[in-house]
């Protein structure tokens, strides 16, 4: 080989290629022990309007649908573009008017009538009626709907099985006629599903509408590439006024040192998805805020009984997990005891004497286990690779290894992940360790999911539905949920929740964790408390 | 036994007494000796258990009872390098003894037998050099589950087809000299005129090549953990180590360094034996 003049043999270009690699191995270690951790510091104190918000997302396929789920990120994105006939905010757990200004609600519970909000339009400059609200939901309600993509979600597929019709009868005006009460149904119309999209927008990209939203949201879609980013604009006509910053780009960041040096570089604005092991570091600099975020997720272990249909042996391996050890070592605090079983402290129907649902006792786990011949069993155990999945599981491993079985685990690409939960057949489909954020702060998003006998949790996941008496659990999470009177509503989930837990076990918690939100000291009135359950409301937010 | 033999024979001793002379090359035999020696007896010195979590989560260097630290789930870090050694080593070696196999074994036929066995063999071999590497090895590794059977299967097929094509360049080169000839005549059946005569007058550049494959195969077994294709957690594996010692870059750089230095020193060390044993079974070549 010849480089200039000069012949350079084989060895002498390997020998410098060492050299550059250690060489640059010394870089990064200097790097490492903060040598090159100096940063640039300029960031302002006052909040200012125009520029750029950067939100670190966990990734993007440039696909912005209500009724498709691809990655948190990308309904971060719908969040932004669209909003719905209802909001909850996370500041406050309450529904409020968004697109709807208004609605009564019949004796019987069963009508709601939604007066409309006039003047909005949406980012086509096409004005906000009816007929968008039919066409937005249908799809969500509808299957058979021209407009859904192949493989689509539909989170709000659950109203539509409930619904005896859907009217518009003016412009001004949509009626829900339900065929059971459902008192849950304002909050979950603020859910992701319940975002309204232009119908001249539908008409006119069909299935493809998801690489060209449009709503009537703070922000509107100015491009997308998968893989990197998507970048949104401000929209002059949002009905509560022009949003402060100019534009806000969601980039995708997976790797984890990138976040955190990003972050305090200034390159990422805010995210919600910061490592946990870095919470002390970023605590201790004052380039960044570190937001108290609510500890509202569910992090668990679903078992599936058809791979292990023993009781004994699901109610051992929920004794067996240390979850101290999980909260110090894979969320490094920031993650509490789940007192609650599903309901995560910050939410109405939380009950703290369900405690013992998730108390760790290895002694009684290995009698378990050895009483039911399971000693030596292997059981296989699946996560995802990304954020606490991975060393969650390796503390599993061993608290299981503990008590008598033997565990194999697949750490899973979380793209590949979310495929592989919905097959049962999968080979390390015994336990799954998975998680479940609460999109709209009530217990039938938590308990009301998960311990339904059908969908991902109860009929994919865990197989719950092949079980003896689960099919009453639909009618139960239905009727607490319609319970008016709060104390009353809370005392039939923490029945539920027992009952639940002692007659099948399908779902170990592990513990209620936050969605750790960081941001620049520079960026202002940003709502992390919805941030944190990766919804995305940053209309008020200023670099 | 035959002349060829005997001659092959007598270069192999000349060959022995000029290897490692420098002290790159010498000390490039030494490190690649002292790693495989920690794979195969390192856990029995070490005897800390390397996948038992303990609330002494990423202890400092020189910690007590802990020479390296721990790591973040409070794992004895020696223990895991030292334990960590084995599944690189043993993926490195196993994959690059399936690509010799496949990729000597069909280069060799080919060379051998000539028209149209080799075409059809060769061009298979050009269609999966066609595929980029890492691809190819990805593919066959997700389509089963992961462990060191995927990762070897994957590897080794990845890189049989570079083999294949020196193997085949040399065979076809053997296969017109006279001492195969003369075998020919005397009835010998191919494969053992393939295993006997011909294999023999290759191995010297053959073997270098294959030492310098065991580095690629290094290099692609840490890649793939690191990746999480690889041998899975919680068993100690230098590549799934810097994955996972990332996040702690800055805390605790040593998870990252450790292994990350371990798996770049075995790949340059294997490299440079390479190149020693080419320079030491052909004198002639350039130094």
């Amino acid at each position: 080989m010849e480089i200039g003049n000069q012949a350079v043999s084989r060895r002498t270009l390997l020998r410098g290629a060492s050299i550059l690699g250690m060489g640059a191995g010394f870089t990064g270690l200097l790097a490492a022990c903060g040598i090159a951790a100096e940063k640039n510091d300029s960031s302002s104190d006052t909040a200012r309007s125009g520029g750029t918000l950067t939100l670190a997302i966990d990734g993007t396929s440039a696909v912005n649908d209500p009724a498709f789920y691809t990655t948190l990120g990308d309904w971060m994105v719908v969040d932004c573009v669209c909003r719905g006939l209802t909001f909850i905010s996370f500041e406050t757990n309450e529904p409020t008017a968004d697109l709807a200004e208004s609605w009564t609600v019949s004796d019987d519970q069963l009508v709601y009538t939604f007066t409309l909000r006039q003047g909005v339009t949406f980012h086509d400059g096409t004005a906000f009626t009816s007929a968008d609200v039919l066409a937005s939901l249908n799809r969500q309600f509808n299957d058979a709907d021209k407009t859904l993509p192949k493989g689509s979600s539909r989170p709000l597929k659950g109203i539509g099985d409930n619904l005896a019709a859907l009217t518009a009868p003016d412009a001004a005006t949509v009626v829900f006629k339900l065929k059971k009460p459902d008192r849950t149904l304002l909050g979950r119309l603020s859910d992701i599903g319940g975002r309204i999209i232009s119908k001249a927008a539908l008409e006119k990209y069909g299935a493809g509408i998801g690489k060209n939203l449009v709503g009537t949201g703070p922000f509107k879609f100015a491009s997308a590439t998968a893989g990197q980013n998507v970048t949104l604009e401000a929209f002059d006509a949002f009905r509560l006024g022009k949003p402060p910053i100019d534009r806000l780009v969601l980039q995708q960041v997976t790797d984890p040192s990138t976040i955190v040096s990003s972050l305090l570089s200034g390159d990422i604005s805010a995210t919600q998805f910061t490592p946990y092991s870095a919470l002390e570091q970023l605590k201790g600099d004052t380039s960044v805020t570190v937001y108290d975020t609510p500890k509202s997720f569910d992090a668990f272990i679903m078992m599936d009984v058809r791979r292990i249909p023993e009781l004994a042996v699901r109610k051992a391996i929920n004794l067996a997990i240390d979850r101290q050890a999980l909260i110090t070592q894979a969320f490094f605090g920031a993650a509490v005891l789940p007192d609650g079983y599903t309901i995560p402290p910050n939410q109405d129907a939380y009950d703290a004497s369900l405690a013992d649902l998730s108390k760790t006792d290895v002694a009684e786990a290995k009698r378990l286990i050895q009483e039911a011949g399971a000693t030596g069993r292997t059981v296989r155990l699946m996560a995802a690779s990304d954020s606490w999945h991975p060393k969650a599981a390796q503390l599993i491993t061993q608290n299981l290894t503990d008590i008598g079985l033997k565990v194999e685990t697949d750490s899973v690409d979380p793209a590949a992940y979310f495929n592989r939960l919905f097959d049962a057949g999968d080979k390390f489909h015994d336990l799954m360790i998975w998680e479940r954020n609460g999109y709209y702060p009530d217990a039938d998003d938590m308990i009301g999911s998960l311990a339904k006998p059908s969908g991902v949790y109860g009929e994919f996941m865990s197989g719950f539905n092949t079980l003896d008496g689960s099919a009453a659990y639909a009618d139960m999470l239905f009727e607490a949920k319609n319970i008016a009177d709060a104390t009353a509503r809370k005392a039939r989930y923490s029945e539920i929740q027992r009952a639940w837990a002692d007659k099948y076990m399908t779902l170990s918690m592990l513990v209620c964790a936050s969605n750790p939100v960081v941001s620049g000291t520079d960026v202002k009135d940003m709502n992390w408390k919805a941030l944190g359950n990766h919804r995305c409301y940053v209309e008020n937010a200023s670099v | 036994m035959s002349e060829s033999t005997t001659t092959s024979g007598l270069r192999g001793a000349l060959a022995a007494r000029r290897l490692g002379r420098g002290p790159l090359a010498a000390g490039s035999w030494i490190v690649v000796a002292l790693f495989v020696l920690v794979a195969i007896a390192g856990p029995l010195l070490v005897t800390a258990d390397p996948t038992r979590n303990t609330a002494d989560a990423l202890l400092p260097l020189g910690a007590s009872g802990h020479l390296l630290g721990t790591d973040d789930l409070g794992r004895d870090e020696l223990a895991r390098m030292v334990h960590g050694a084995r599944p690189l080593l043993l993926v490195a070696f196993l994959s690059t003894g399936l690509a010799a196999l496949l990729g000597v074994g069909i280069g060799m036929i080919a060379g051998y037998a000539g028209g149209k066995v080799e075409w059809v063999l060769m061009r298979l071999m050009d269609l999966a050099l066609a595929f980029p590497s890492m691809l190819l090895i990805i593919l066959i590794v997700s389509a089963w589950s992961p462990g060191v059977g995927s990762l070897v299967t994957g590897i080794g097929t990845a890189l049989a087809p570079g083999l294949a094509r020196l193997a085949r360049a040399l065979a076809a080169r053997e296969a017109g000299r006279d001492y195969v000839l003369a075998a020919r005549l005397g009835g010998t059946r191919a494969p053992r005129i393939l295993v006997q005569e011909v294999l023999p007058n290759m191995a010297g550049p053959m073997l270098a090549q294959v030492v310098m494959t065991l580095s690629i195969a290094a290099g692609f077994a840490a890649g793939l953990s690191y990746l999480g294709l690889g041998i899975q957690p919680p068993t100690p594996d230098w590549g799934y180590m810097v994955q996972a010692g990332q996040e702690f870059l800055y805390r605790a750089p040593r998870l990252v360094v450790l292994p990350a230095a371990a798996t770049l020193i075995f790949v340059v060390a294997c490299n440079f034996v390479g190149d020693d044993l080419r320079d030491a079974l052909d004198p002639k070549g350039t130094r």
